[in-house]
């Protein structure tokens, strides 16, 4: 191992990992998705580059702005046809070890990730490769905060740093061919994957990808209606039938599985039997404690991201009853108290949105001390709504 | 209890108001038909405190305490349909179901008698009295019922009888006098005094009879007051009867243009003519010695009207009037045409009058009874009574 190597290493170990699971197998971390459609980005555009290789490296003329062209501008002309010939040599190596079936590892850091230099300066950084063991260590708070192009670029030097380049791994420091810096002519081939697959059209494809809704946000807003089923028994004894339609709003917070939900409760029941209008209103409020996961590892695929939750709580409030024909008015009020418990199948959408959908039992207690009707009952429901995590 | 018959028949009222199951139309009426209003009342002899409706949601007969205003129980009714009318005695001890082909007699929810009495067809109009214990019933296939009863409401004995009198002659209209006896028409215009409690042991109509020139008697109603007489009305006449003497004492032949508007038994029997302009209103009724006896009454008064109670005691007549689905119960005071009571309320469900109170049965699923005191604004409800009876069902 050389010191260049030992020093991504202390820098690797300066820092806690605070998660294991990778993108390949384990599955279930929301941060995979991007790094998925960023990879395909990459592997796209790495199997289809154009042999032409004096767009290479080089920025469109119509590209008036952009970061990424800030990086090739000032290349030198040497530096350009150098990064030209590393891209096409290694193009086909790039798709490789892009793919899927690629062995690198990628392992997500929720911790800062420092590098140490030469000189003993520490910084933090967004990727580290830890040379010798074919991974790459990412710090997943910063990726999910890019850009999609960032994490092209951003990837992209990261997998040149094992790709050999005039046969050797390269750092950051060291001076390769007419750069002075290895980590300018992986910037450089960084923007140029970037500019290459929006040409392409490879970055579009994958774009609505980039767009689907994460589940790893922490704040939450959900909006249900219920189909509630109550039993017979109990219904017949309050004049009215067995269905009635709840609308729940709630807001979470949510720190990684764990959540702690609001609920705002809108119970309505109203209908006509034998010439009997029963209206049956219920406002209740309360809490929820809500456990989530994502079950499902697919490549590319939204449903990577589809949420199973589960929620067990309490709510207070007041029931309304009435009981009306052409000439009589029966009404009571009661304190109301209901524990619920929840399951839900969250499925994204897009920009945050979800639709939900599950099933609910409630056990909802409430006295009518004029009417003389006591409720003591189990309701279920079937549940669908949508949400939205920011 | 007083023997007297307070309305030659017709202890319970029932008064249908803009609603009701299919009317069955009698050629005659004995006693009051059990479709129309029927008035329930008191006066000084007979205080009636307990009152009777049929509730056709909960199908239960409800017994009502018009002093306290409560319901104080409720029978199941055992037979199918809705067509249940009810007639009770005096002290509402016992209730009688009248339905379809059906006679059931009610005390409590277990102590019944049911079928006591059998017969073919719907119960049209009966006659009632309760002091004597006589109950005769017309049906709508025109037979006869004759039942006596005990003072429990138990049938001690009964006889149904055909309408045919003689061997062409048939009865047509009538009902029972104070003294018990059953005063029937026939369509050769004779009047019968029939003996009630003969003709049942005989299983024959045991009579005696007189003719009459009035032509077809279409209505008879015994006068309290003066129980000898019955006023009557016949193709165009009113008049007076003797029953005792058998001849008839007075006759008013109707003007050409004038009609008859209204007839009423309850408390005292009275007649009510209006001219084709309807600007000229009178009743008339029965005097000392058998006369017949007209009062002038307020022009229109006449418009609308359901049923009339005329009480001799305090000489006012009290009028039911359905207008725009709204009902009036107005009091006249005879002396001088003065409306002393001008009550109203929605006309939906049934109406009973008790003396000065008119209580309102609205037939709502969950139950309305209204009770208004003539005269004045008080206004009593009972408020889904029926309830708890639907939940628990």
């Amino acid at each position: 191992m050389n010191w260049k190597s030992a020093l991504c290493l202390l820098g690797f170990c300066l820092s806690h990992i605070a998660e294991a699971s990778t993108f390949i197998g384990n599955g279930g971390n929301t941060a995979d998705l991007q790094l998925q459609v960023t990879l395909a980005t990459i592997h796209r555009t790495a199997d289809d580059l154009d042999t032409d290789t004096n767009v290479l490296c080089r920025c469109p003329a119509e590209w008036t702005s952009g970061e990424m062209c800030e990086s090739l501008r000032s290349l030198s002309k040497e530096e350009v046809l150098f990064c030209q010939k590393t891209l096409t040599n290694q193009a086909q190596a790039l798709a490789e070890i892009s793919a899927k079936s690629s062995p690198v590892v990628f392992r997500w850091s929720s911790e800062e990730i420092a590098t140490s230099e030469v000189g003993g300066k520490v910084r933090d950084v967004d990727a580290l490769v830890v040379s010798g063991k074919g991974q790459i260590v990412i710090q997943r708070d910063r990726f999910m905060s890019m850009t999609a192009s960032q994490r092209v670029a951003l990837l992209t030097h990261e997998l040149f740093h094992i790709l050999p380049i005039e046969g050797r791994q390269i750092n950051d420091s060291e001076k390769v061919g007419p750069f002075q810096k290895g980590m300018l002519l992986l910037d450089a081939l960084g923007a140029a994957m970037v500019i290459e697959s929006v040409e392409t059209g490879v970055k579009d494809e994958l774009r609505g990808l980039e767009n689907i809704s994460r589940s790893n946000k922490k704040w939450w807003i959900f909006l249900d209606w219920k189909a509630l089923n109550s039993p017979e028994k109990s219904t017949n004894e309050r004049l009215r039938d067995q269905k009635s339609n709840a609308t729940t709003l709630g807001f979470e917070y949510r720190y990684q599985m764990i959540g702690l939900r609001l609920l705002f409760d809108d119970t309505r029941y109203s209908a006509a039997r034998s010439s009997i209008l029963v209206k049956e209103t219920t406002y209740s409020s309360g809490a929820g404690l809500s456990f989530s996961g994502t079950p499902f590892d697919l490549y590319l695929s939204r449903w990577s991201e589809v949420q199973l939750t589960g929620m067990i709580g309490a709510m207070f409030g007041t029931s309304e009853y009435e009981a009306t024909d052409s000439a009589t008015l029966l009404s009571d009020s009661s304190s109301l108290r209901t524990y619920l418990g929840q399951v839900q199948l969250m499925v994204p959408i897009y920009m945050g949105f979800w639709v939900n959908v599950g099933g609910e039992v409630r056990q909802v207690n409430a006295k009518y001390e004029k009417l003389n009707i006591r409720i003591d009952e189990r309701q279920s429901a079937f549940s669908f709504g949508g949400s939205y995590g920011f | 209890m007083d023997s007297r018959i307070l309305n030659c028949g017709f202890l319970c009222s029932t008064l249908i108001l803009g609603c009701g199951s299919a009317k069955v139309k009698p050629t005659g009426v004995i006693g009051t038909p059990l479709d129309d209003i029927t008035l329930q009342y008191s006066s000084d002899v007979i205080q009636r405190s307990q009152l009777f409706f049929y509730d056709q949601h909960t199908r239960r007969i409800l017994k009502l305490d018009v002093d306290d205003f409560a319901l104080t129980e409720a029978f199941s009714v055992k037979t199918a349909g809705d067509d249940h009318r009810l007639l009770s005695n005096s002290t509402g001890d016992y209730v009688i179901d009248f339905s379809q082909q059906h006679l059931q007699i009610v005390r409590t929810e277990s102590d019944r008698e049911d079928r006591p009495f059998k017969f073919q067809g719907a119960p049209v109009s009966a006659a009632f009295h309760d002091g004597k214990g006589i109950l005769v019933m017309l049906d709508s296939l025109q037979s006869i019922g004759l039942m006596m009863l005990s003072s429990r409401g138990a049938v001690v004995k009964s006889w149904l009888g055909g309408s045919l009198i003689g061997s062409t002659d048939s009865l047509v209209a009538g009902d029972l006098c104070d003294s018990g006896a059953l005063i029937l028409s026939s369509t050769t215009g004779a009047v019968l005094v029939i003996d009630v409690e003969k003709t049942i042991d005989t299983g024959a109509w045991s009579y005696e009879s007189f003719a009459t020139d009035l032509g077809s008697i279409t209505w008879i109603a015994p006068e309290p007051k003066f129980p000898d007489y019955a006023l009557v009305t016949a193709d165009e006449k009113v008049a007076v009867i003797d029953i005792k003497q058998h001849k008839v004492v007075a006759v008013r032949e109707l003007a050409k243009g004038v009609e008859i508007t209204n007839k009423g038994k309850i408390e005292s029997p009275h007649v009510l003519l209006s001219s084709a302009s309807g600007t000229s209103v009178e009743m008339l009724t029965i005097g000392e010695g058998g006369v017949l006896n007209s009062k002038p009454l307020p022009s229109g008064s006449d418009d609308y009207l359901t049923t009339t109670i005329y009480r001799r005691s305090d000489q006012t007549l009290t009028a039911l009037f359905i207008e725009y689905g709204i009902a009036s119960i107005r009091q006249l005071r005879l002396s001088d045409n003065l409306v002393t009571a001008d009550n109203s309320f929605p006309a939906e469900g049934k109406t009973q009058i008790s003396g000065t109170r008119a209580i309102m049965n609205a037939q709502t699923p969950l139950g309305h009874i209204e009770q208004h005191e003539l005269g004045s604004d008080d206004v009593k409800v009972l408020d889904g009574f029926n309830f708890d009876y639907l939940r628990s069902r």
